[in-house]
């Protein structure tokens, strides 16, 4: 869209999402906030101001889907962006088990069941994106 | 699992090639073409089929098994 993918490089070692490349990319994000400070210091009603916000912000995230989606990237590059989330992905895994495992300690301690549901769920999401990761690989190849 | 050697640098230089000309070549970076050159990356059969192609030689000219 407005974004160009060259402008931009992936995040690397502080986390996810994109990180600006060359000057362009700054100026667009520059830009993108600008507008976004401008509008809001109008002296404007509420619904337009939170109808331009959700508008502008959808934008941005489909400009920022955009720009992910082409990134040049050779195989070297997206070996080790896989090796990279696959760790990440771990981490996440033991710290969210271990929350779990805490939780039921707790349960169990207090004699009241009180395990934060959004731990099962992500633990759970886990597992379907794995599963249908494999299923997809192993009828793609 | 590595390659013993390989002899990109060679063929690169004596067709007078950057790394960044035999990158955009071959469609990766030069940093790619780098890690190659110095045996910490293996190349997929299509990049090394690739590079053969634009050599002129067999795989097994430019990589050693």
């Amino acid at each position: 869209m407005f974004a160009k993918p060259e402008w931009f490089k992936r995040r690397k070692y502080t986390g996810w999402g994109l990180t600006p490349a060359t000057w362009q990319g700054w100026v667009y994000i520059l830009f993108m906030i600008g507008v976004l400070i401008v509008f809001n210091s109008f002296d404007l009603s509420q619904g337009l101001r939170l109808g331009f916000n959700a508008f502008w912000i959808f934008i941005i995230l489909i400009d920022l889907v955009d720009v992910l989606r082409n990134l040049k990237k050779d195989e070297r590059d997206r070996i080790h962006e896989a090796i990279a989330e696959r760790n990440a992905a771990w981490v996440m895994s033991f710290l969210l088990a271990m929350g779990l495992l805490y939780d039921l300690v707790l349960s169990a301690l207090k004699q009241e069941f009180v395990v934060h549901p959004f731990l099962v769920i992500a633990l759970f999401g886990g597992v379907v994106a794995k599963a249908f990761s494999n299923w997809k690989l192993g009828r793609e190849n | 699992m590595g390659l013993e050697k390989n002899r990109l640098k060679e063929f690169r230089v004596k067709k007078g090639l950057s790394q960044k000309a035999l990158g955009d070549k071959v469609g990766v970076s030069r940093q790619t073409i780098i890690s190659i050159e110095q045996n910490r990356y293996v190349p997929s059969l299509p990049l090394a089929l690739k590079l053969s192609k634009l050599f002129g030689c067999r795989v097994e000219d430019l990589f050693d098994v």
